[in-house]
């Protein structure tokens, strides 16, 4: 069965955490204490007959903690950025997230935007519109969930399936013509630019 | 009201209050606190033997550490003495007090007694941005502790944390910290709390680990590399074949130097140490924790490691034995400083 990894990102106390409990354990504790650093859950899902072992990181929201983030990026399938529909704040900081996620992948990673907490409505301060217009700009994934209520967080992760399987096609698909032509794997590692790699593990604050 | 109407509500009424008593008989029955007020699984129980056991030890040693604090200019001397009956868990009762001799954070709050005011300091607005990350960091410090879910141990956390951010706002508050003021603030009155957390960030050099960049957590993770490779090379070897690095588990072990990780009463031991010996003691123990665990380790793939490292808590077997083992580790701190050197070779470039 293959592995994929996801991060989680976005604002403190948005609720990633409680949005990862509840999809492995069903369960939604009020008192789930700050992350500091990063945690790790995993569980496989059935999404078109296919399995697939889903590995997800789970990192620290404050701003600080955003230089640790990168090596987790590195190898992620699929980048989850979270804000709370309740707070202006976390979603304005899509932006800043999106920021650490490009530098390390450019547009090379699938981004799922999810709002979190819509058991909040009446507290509501970001709109569906908004959060659907924001998506389709950069071409992201979204959807409102609540770990609360447990509202659409299956169907997240049924999403996050489909569209990893998807992407994982795709590049398989990419590399067999080339092998077919007699390149080997050598070759196809050496495309990349061994300076521009360096560059990219030097930079950063870490 | 009719006669019939009134007869329904009070049948409704008495429901309620039998609903309600059973809602508390429940919760009595569910909600069980160890000593030091942490919430017990509903299945967990005391041991009363055990306790028992341990309470008597306790007595005994409260008379050796009565002495020690009245006299301690002499006792801090005999570093031998000290650091045996450290080593042997500082009585509850006068843990507090232990604890700020050993820092010195007694001498500093004297010191700045005048200069600068606790009570100035957690009123200020001078560093906003840190105040709203501490806000929503409080509720979740400790949240299974019976203290932290009252509002008023809340408070207390929030002031010295707030406290802190003013004294150094270019450090400020960083996720984390909490935890530490948390457990210091089980022992001690908010001044005293305030000192203590300010004297672990300056002269523990704690500070430098929650700085932006994270500058001495990276040299400890790189630091713990090495102690990893020199003195438990099987575990090493296994984990770079398995690419688990030491950020994937070691950053809250040394962040809160275990608080937010280990059980309570042994975090508590820890503490006594780490005091006392420094990060040192902090390796030994980590060392010592996965030795316990080496051979299980050594047959599991990258995920279950990792998985393993996030329920470490259920795995450490005999407490005694865990302290004792990393007290005997010698590690070496020549090799430790020649490790930090060399770290910060590799990094000022």
């Amino acid at each position: 069965m293959e592995n994929f990894k996801i991060c989680f990102m976005g604002d403190q106390s948005v609720g990633k955490t409680s949005i990862i409990n509840r999809f492995i354990y069903d369960d939604f504790n009020i008192n789930s204490q700050s992350t500091v650093g990063v945690d790790f859950l995993s569980k496989t899902i059935f999404v078109e007959n296919e399995s697939v072992r889903l590995h997800l990181w789970d990192t620290a929201g404050q701003e600080r903690f955003r230089c640790l983030i990168p090596s987790y990026v590195r190898n992620s399938s699929l980048v989850v950025i979270v804000f709370d529909i309740t707070n202006k704040t976390s979603f304005k900081s899509i932006e800043f997230w999106m920021d650490t996620v490009q530098n390390e992948r450019g547009d090379d990673v699938i981004v799922f935007l999810v709002g979190n907490k819509t058991d909040l409505e009446d507290e509501r301060q970001v709109s569906l519109e908004k959060l659907e217009k924001e998506a389709n700009k950069n071409g992201f994934l979204y959807l409102e969930t609540s770990a609360k209520t447990g509202h659409n967080v299956k169907q997240l992760f049924r999403k996050i399936g489909i569209s990893i399987l998807k992407q994982n096609k795709k590049r398989k698909e990419l590399i067999k013509p080339e092998l077919d032509e007699n390149t080997s794997l050598m070759n196809i590692s050496l495309n990349i630019d061994p300076n521009k790699l360096k560059q990219k593990e030097e930079s950063g604050c870490c | 009201m009719s006669s019939s109407e009134e007869k329904k509500k009070k049948k409704k009424d008495k429901k309620k209050e039998q609903e309600q008593e059973e809602v508390t008989e429940e919760s009595k029955k569910k909600y069980l606190f160890d000593r030091y007020g942490f919430l017990l699984p509903p299945e967990e129980e005391i041991d009363e033997k055990k306790e028992q056991k341990k309470r008597k030890k306790e007595i005994e040693s409260i008379d050796l550490w009565r002495e020690m604090i009245d006299n301690w200019k002499k006792f801090s001397k005999n570093n031998k003495l000290l650091k045996k009956r450290i080593y042997a868990g500082i009585p509850d009762r006068y843990r507090g007090i232990a604890w700020r001799l050993i820092t010195g954070s007694d001498l500093l709050q004297k010191a700045k007694e005048g200069e600068v005011e606790y009570g100035d300091l957690h009123i200020s607005n001078e560093n906003p941005e840190s105040e709203s990350v501490i806000v929503k960091d409080i509720n979740r410090t400790f949240p299974d502790h019976e203290n932290y879910k009252s509002g008023d141990e809340q408070k207390r956390l929030y002031r010295v944390l707030k406290a802190w951010s003013i004294y150094d706002q270019e450090v400020g508050y960083c996720q984390g910290m909490a935890f530490i003021a948390g457990l210091l603030l089980f022992y001690m009155e908010e001044q005293e709390a305030f000192w203590t957390f300010v004297v672990l960030m300056k002269d523990f050099h704690m500070s430098a680990l929650f700085r932006e960049g994270f500058p001495l957590l990276q040299q400890q993770l790189f630091q713990w590399d090495k102690v990893l490779k020199k003195y438990a090379t099987k575990l090493y070897k296994h984990f770079q074949n398995e690419n688990i690095m030491p950020s994937m588990y070691a950053s809250s072990w040394f962040l809160t130097i275990f608080a937010r990780v280990l059980p309570f009463p042994l975090v508590l031991r820890i503490w006594d140490i780490y005091l006392y010996e420094g990060m040192i003691f902090i390796f030994r123990i980590s060392l010592a924790i996965l030795k316990v665990n080496q051979k299980k380790l050594l047959s599991l793939p990258f995920e279950e490691i990792v998985l393993y490292f996030k329920d470490i808590e259920t795995k450490i077997g005999d407490w005694e034995k865990l302290l004792k083992s990393a007290g005997s580790f010698n590690i070496s701190y020549k090799l430790i400083e020649k490790w930090a050197d060399e770290w910060c070779l590799q990094n000022q470039k």
